[in-house]
């Protein structure tokens, strides 16, 4: 996202030279292609996927898409029971720890922030939850741990790693 | 009376919609939709206000532009689509940078003078990648894995998150499997290799812009023809 | 048969328009793309202030038997009305008088014409879809009844579920079904006019994710919560949760939903969604007896129309109803039950949540739509602003000005239908032919005709018996036809099926037997077969034979008043809505006499600065006053009104005070109104105060510069919108903002700051309010308890007042205090004793009814319009005029007056001039012949409710039709069946 704006910002003539993939076009690309395969029985529990803002509302925004359906479609590539918090998409809710307040002291507000989350993770009471962002990985296992609520986050690449088919 | 000319009302970008900010009906919903209205006296819709009546200053000194997760949900339903996240980073880029709290301009400033926002020594970085992967290669599929740094010619350049080569090593793992089950030809950098741009939340354009930038002589010194976005 | 007008779209607009027409002679094709008339209210049952329909009240009134007096959510039945349901006008082509439409009516799948609406093909229809009539609250089949109480109640074919399996043609009973049909294109050419009254749909929530409409089962538009709490809806009128029918004890409304948003590209408001919401809660609460808290959530609520303030405040007051200023971002479902959350902000700024059961959406009108491509032909009129949401009375007026528009491009003259009646054979004793309709024999398992045919032939008097395998057909009324003129019989008894179907049949059957209409009645056979056995049924239908048949003989010919009209108007005011009455009028080729009392004609207009509204009323201005066929009457009063509809005669005063009197047919009162006067927020102590309309004027003529004033505040509803003047002047906030803006575009560096309890900026005014904010006009919302103060010290004007939004007193010492007075009538106290109609308790001239006959004024023949019936804007006083102008040519568009065939009569022997009657009746057609010291009835403005029969402690009121002795022997004769 900050790359991303920088490079159209500051440098548009790297796109002339150079092609940049978030992480979704990566995974799409390798998936459709075949140039990975996914182990389509080893998440069957029911996972909850988070959207954050970056990939999302922000996106959408900045570089005109939001970033909603891929990460569905890659879930739905090999996960057998994943749902939506509600809100999804576009009025999702961030985690609590976007915009760097991961990185002020004011805890207290943040935690606050997070009580939406986690009354969202409770209405659909997931065993995993999955997203693809290292702040909202952060701030929701906190969150998680300060509700005394133990539920594993993971990152959206962390169980295509472990979904991975080895030839 | 005239009105002053530089102010957040009148420099700070407009969102797609190019509406300006006071377009503000004050009808609320940014308030009611946002999450922690209320706490330390935080409420979008009275940052907008305060706004348009140019009273910048008190916005630059409070902390309220740091509570703001700048999440975009307050502006997601703004129905007059009000840059209310555009204003919040403009009075964050106003601020003293001494004044700034927590970790955002120090990572910032480690990461200009260091090439990371640790300021992880560089020999340090090679030992924890270079210990991580030999975990890895003893797992049954990745016994061959090396992890490739300033590799010429590479076709994909990956920067990383600082929190991976500090707390969360074991997150290393999963791009380095996924890109050799892919047979990616990938490459990291010894120097350089903050993938995160704190800039962004600072309000800092002119850091923001050296730390791209860096990314850009990465693919030109090393011939990458792709990059994968950090975040 | 000529059609005059072709009008598309049978919303309560197109349906006025359609009888303002029919009304001058004119004959009409009203078509609905829908499969029914009656347009949204066909799903609303009630409307605000007295919460009921009242949609009949639309009917036409001067010549009303041209059409049954019925309920009109029903069905459109008038002699010069064609209603084609399921059809839409594809092209129009030629000159305006002469055009050519080309109407496409989809095929239903059902024959109409055979179709006997037995419903066997619904029964076996194996298909299930959300019905929308219900807003999808309850299923329908694929053949099904679109409005369950629509009359004739055909089904249709919704071919777009429908599997084609073809059950429901194998059920039916008469071969009515043919699925394989296709669309039909009609032509009616020549047509003089099409007018496009369409209307607008609303705004679909589901394409927004912040109120999970679709997602969350218990999120209702405002729309479908009518369906929840309708009688004829999914719970039979029990306010129920659409999730699990459990009863509902907190219910939230969120306004402007896909309105006064940019993001959605609604730069609108849509004008109705407030008081529809308050009217909802109200109906809400009363259905849970008060067991109910309902918030409405607003940002401002729009009260600006007839007793709208006052409805909302004692809503507020009897109900309970929070009113909450703050627009909620997104609704949420709670955590474990089918609730929702909701957040926001209160009075005190501070973040509050709660919980509801049901969530109120008050969806705008639909964005995006566009005309058809023959919009701008000649001859098409589109209702001004037709994809706007209005209010029903402005609706009407909107539709008037469309009427007027397509009449004023000719047509036959108005010539009333001349009736002859052979005296000789009414004069003889009454004798009754019975028309029995085999119905092609799908009867004979329900009644038994036979029977009925052999018992009537046994009694006394017995009528004369027809038996008809099919009535309805050609070949029946030729029969019936031919039975009459080789007969004698002088009273006619149809029993076939339902009466609306064949009503204009039986006029022309009236008309050539030369009968009057009243002695043919129409029995539905249909109507006894109930379930019970064949031999009961047939037993109730004969009841009801015998019974019609004696009070039929019973029934005399009514005596016909024929008033000549004198053709010409009177118009009293020259300001907008007179000078537009006048020339609608006189268009129409009227003579008129206009009435001021100021020597300059114009009214308010006179101080209009340069711009659209000047121009157009400088036009109107020269069109009135060089029209040959107005007289104006400049500097002259009116002192005296008498007579009745038709044959009025007022007497004026000249300047040089002589005394003149002007019959005319029909008047129009436009006297105006002008700016109230306050003593609040120091208005009169410093003569930096103005008044909204006096900087108006003053920067429309220079007298003010702008670059005069470096710090002005507004202060909206200044002694108004609170008791004793309770009501919403209307044009006040778009004054307010125009002048702000005016303001602010000539002086940039001067701070404006609006005071204001809610920003009225009603439809496309919005965009104005949009303007001023993006000037950086402030604006600051303040309430009743809380008003902003004002103080003159040393000749300083301050204002001290309170800003919500930052919870923080704001000071400030404006150079220019602009205040909001609103509006109050000018004259009204001497115009409504002189023409004995009534005033609102503010003053104002009070129409009949402000949703369904918004500029009559109780007695016929007598219209309101302009500042003096209500506060309103310059176009809207111009549109006014032009609907006042179209119900005079109700009558002045006529010979003739003529009695219908129910209206009441005074017996003057039995009556003791008690006059209760007087004020009870409600069309004021009940007076005192003072000369001859009688009750008198004027039978133009009867309406045969019957009001004064059953108040009358004399009995000395006679209902043509419903005479004493039928009535009663109807009575006895039914006992005497029941218990013999």
């Amino acid at each position: 996202m900050a790359t991303r704006s920088g490079l159209e910002k500051w440098f548009p003539e790297f796109f002339e030279k150079h092609k940049a993939f978030t992480v979704f076009d990566l995974l799409v690309t390798y998936i459709s292609s075949g140039r990975i395969t996914l182990d389509k029985n080893l998440f069957t529990m029911k996972i909850a996927y988070h959207d954050p803002c970056n990939y999302g509302r922000k996106s959408e925004e900045k570089f005109g898409h939001g970033y909603y359906e891929e990460p569905r479609w890659i879930l739905s590539q090999f996960v057998s029971n994943w749902v939506d918090l509600y809100p999804a998409g576009a009025n999702g809710y961030c985690c609590g720890g976007g915009g760097g307040t991961m990185l002020t002291p004011y805890k207290e507000v943040r935690s606050h922030y997070s009580r939406k989350k986690i009354e969202q993770i409770k209405r659909v009471n997931p065993e995993l939850i999955v997203l693809p962002c290292h702040s909202c990985h952060g701030q929701i296992k906190q969150a998680l741990a300060e509700n005394n609520m133990d539920i594993p986050v993971k990152y959206l690449w962390e169980i295509v790693a472990e979904a991975l088919i080895m030839d | 009376m005239n009105e002053p000319t530089d102010t957040i009302k009148s420099h700070a970008p407009l969102r797609p919609s190019g509406i300006k900010p006071e377009t503000c009906m004050a009808c609320g919903t940014c308030s009611a939709g946002c999450p922690i209205t209320g706490m330390e006296g935080f409420d979008p819709r009275k940052i907008v206000r305060m706004v348009l009546e140019n009273r910048d200053q008190e916005l630059i000194d409070s902390k309220l532009p740091w509570l703001c997760t700048m999440c975009g949900k307050c502006e997601h339903a703004c129905p007059m689509g009000i840059n209310i996240i555009n204003i919040i980073r403009d009075i964050r880029g106003q601020v003293d940078r001494d004044k700034v709290p927590g970790q955002i301009h120090k990572g910032v400033e480690l990461c200009l003078e260091t090439g990371n926002n640790i300021g992880l020594p560089g020999e340090d970085f090679t030992f924890i990648i270079g210990d991580v992967a030999e975990e890895m290669a003893e797992e049954e599929g990745f016994e061959d894995f090396v992890p490739p740094i300033d590799k010429k010619g590479a076709s994909l350049l990956h920067t990383l998150h600082n929190k991976l080569v500090n707390t969360q090593n074991e997150d290393l793992v999963h791009w380095w499997k996924i890109f050799h089950a892919a047979k990616e030809d990938f490459t990291m950098t010894s120097e350089n290799w903050e993938g995160v741009n704190w800039g962004l939340f600072s309000g800092d354009d002119e850091a923001m812009k050296i730390i791209v930038g860096r990314i850009v002589d990465h693919m030109d010194t090393l011939r990458i023809e792709h990059l994968m976005y950090p975040e | 048969m000529n059609i005059h007008t072709v009008i598309a779209g049978a919303g309560i607009s197109g349906i006025r328009a359609a009888f303002d027409l029919a009304e001058l002679g004119h004959r009409v094709v009203l078509l609905d793309k829908a499969p029914s008339s009656g347009g949204i209210l066909s799903q609303l049952d009630h409307q605000f202030p007295d919460n009921h329909c009242g949609m009949c009240t639309l009917l036409p009134m001067i010549d009303r038997d041209k059409g049954p007096q019925f309920c009109l959510r029903k069905g459109i039945f008038h002699d010069h009305v064609t209603f084609i349901p399921s059809a839409e006008i594809v092209s129009v082509k030629g000159p305006a008088g002469q055009l050519s439409v080309v109407v496409e009516k989809q095929h239903t799948g059902i024959d109409p014409l055979k179709c006997m609406a037995c419903g066997s093909c619904e029964s076996v229809c194996p298909v299930s879809v959300p019905d929308g009539f219900n807003e999808g609250y309850s299923t329908r089949k694929a053949v099904f009844l679109p409005v369950p109480h629509q009359i004739p109640n055909h089904r249709i074919i919704d071919f777009s579920v429908c599997t084609r399996c073809g059950e429901c043609v194998k059920a039916c009973p008469v071969s009515a079904i043919n699925l394989d049909g296709e669309a039909r294109k009609l032509e009616f050419n020549p047509v003089n006019a099409v007018i496009l009254a369409t209307g607008s749909g609303q705004y679909d929530p589901a394409q927004s994710d912040l109120y999970g409409f679709g997602v969350l089962p218990n999120v209702v538009t405002s729309k479908g919560l009518e369906r929840i709490m309708s009688s004829s809806g999914p719970s039979k009128g029990q306010l129920f949760r659409p999730s699990d029918n459990k009863p509902i004890k907190r219910m939230a409304f969120l306004q402007c939903v896909g309105s006064r948003n940019l993001m959605e590209n609604a730069d609108h408001c849509s004008s109705v969604c407030c008081m529809f919401a308050v009217k909802e809660a109200v109906m809400a609460c009363e259905k849970s007896h008060d067991d109910l808290t309902v918030s409405i959530f607003y940002m401002d609520m729009r009260t600006f129309g007839r007793d709208f303030q006052r409805y909302k405040d004692q809503a507020e007051t009897s109900h309970g109803l929070r009113f909450i200023r703050c627009r909620v971002h997104s609704v949420e479902p709670c955590e474990n039950t089918d609730g929702m959350k909701i957040s926001y902000v209160n009075d005190k700024g501070m973040y509050m949540e709660e919980t509801v059961d049901l969530v109120v959406l008050s969806t705008g009108k639909k964005t995006g739509l566009t005309h058809p491509d023959f919009y701008q032909n000649e001859g098409v009129f589109a209702l001004s602003d037709t994809f706007d949401f209005k209010d029903i009375g402005e609706s009407l007026v909107a539709a008037d000005v469309a009427a007027g528009k397509a009449m004023a491009l000719g047509g036959p003259p108005h010539t009333p239908e001349q009736r002859i009646f052979d005296t000789q054979r009414l004069s003889k004793k009454a004798m009754p032919l019975l028309v029995l309709c085999q119905c092609g024999n799908n009867l004979s398992n329900d009644l038994d005709l036979d029977l009925i045919e052999s018992h009537l032939s046994a009694m006394p008097g017995a009528p004369q018996i027809l038996k008809l395998e099919q009535a309805c057909g050609a070949a029946g009324f030729e029969s019936i036809g031919t039975a009459l003129t080789s007969s004698q019989a002088n009273r006619v008894v149809i029993a076939a099926c339902n009466p609306f179907l064949f009503d204009h049949k039986i006029k022309a059957l009236a008309r050539d037997a030369q009968l009057p209409d009243g002695f043919f009645k129409t029995l539905d056979m249909r109507s006894h077969v109930t379930g019970k056995t064949k031999n009961e049924q047939t037993q109730s239908l004969l009841s009801q034979i015998k019974s019609t048949v004696n009070s039929l003989n019973l029934t005399l010919p009514v005596y016909r008043e024929k008033r000549t009209v004198t053709p010409s108007a009177l118009v009293v005011g020259g300001g907008p809505a007179g000078l537009s009455a006048a020339f609608c009028l006189a268009s129409a080729g009227i003579d008129v006499d206009l009435l001021d009392k100021e020597s300059q004609l114009g009214g308010n207009g006179i101080h209009f600065s340069p711009g659209p509204e000047k121009n157009s009323l400088d036009k109107l201005l020269s069109s009135v006053t060089n029209h040959p066929k107005i007289r104006v009457h400049p500097a002259t009063c009116l002192t005296r009104h008498q007579g009745l509809a038709g044959v009025f005669t007022a007497t004026i005063t000249t300047p040089n005070a002589v005394e003149q009197k002007i019959p005319h047919g029909a008047a129009i009162v436009a006297t105006g109104g002008g700016q109230a006067q306050t003593l609040d927020y120091c208005a009169s102590q410093h003569n930096g105060i103005l008044s909204v309309f006096d900087l108006a004027k003053g920067l429309g003529d220079k007298t003010l510069n702008p670059l005069d004033f470096s710090k002005v505040v507004m202060i909206q509803c200044a002694g108004t919108r609170e008791e004793p003047r309770n009501y919403c002047s209307r044009i006040c906030c778009t004054k307010a903002l125009l002048n702000a803006i005016a303001i602010k575009e000539a002086n940039p560096s001067a701070s404006i700051h609006i005071f204001y309890r809610d920003m009225m900026s009603y439809g496309e005014s919005e965009k104005i309010y949009t303007r001023a904010r993006q000037a950086g006009i402030l604006f600051i919302p303040f309430d009743l308890h809380k008003k902003p103060q004002v103080a003159v010290n040393n000749q300083t004007i301050h204002v001290t007042g309170f800003d919500p939004v930052l919870q923080e007193d704001v000071q400030l010492a404006p150079d220019l205090l602009v205040l909001s007075t609103g509006i109050v009538p000018t004259d009204n106290q001497i115009i409504s004793k002189i023409f004995h109609i009534n005033t609102t308790q503010d003053g104002f001239l009070k129409e009949a009814n402000s949703k369904w006959r918004p500029v009559d004024s109780g007695r016929e023949g007598i219209f309101v319009c302009g500042l003096a019936r209500a506060p309103l804007g310059f176009q809207e006083a111009m549109d006014e005029g032009i609907s006042a102008a179209m119900r005079a040519l109700r009558i002045l568009g006529r010979p003739f007056l003529e009695t219908p065939q129910v209206t009441a009569r005074v017996r003057h022997s039995l009556c003791s001039r008690c006059q209760a009657c007087i004020p009870e009746c409600p069309y004021q057609a009940r007076y005192l012949d003072e000369e001859n010291g009688k009750i008198m009835v004027d039978s133009v403005s009867c309406q045969g409710c019957g009001a004064c029969a059953s108040l009358c402690p004399n009995s000395s009121i006679m209902m043509g039709q419903f005479e004493e002795k039928g009535i009663m022997d109807s009575i006895e004769f039914f006992l005497n069946e029941a218990c013999p």
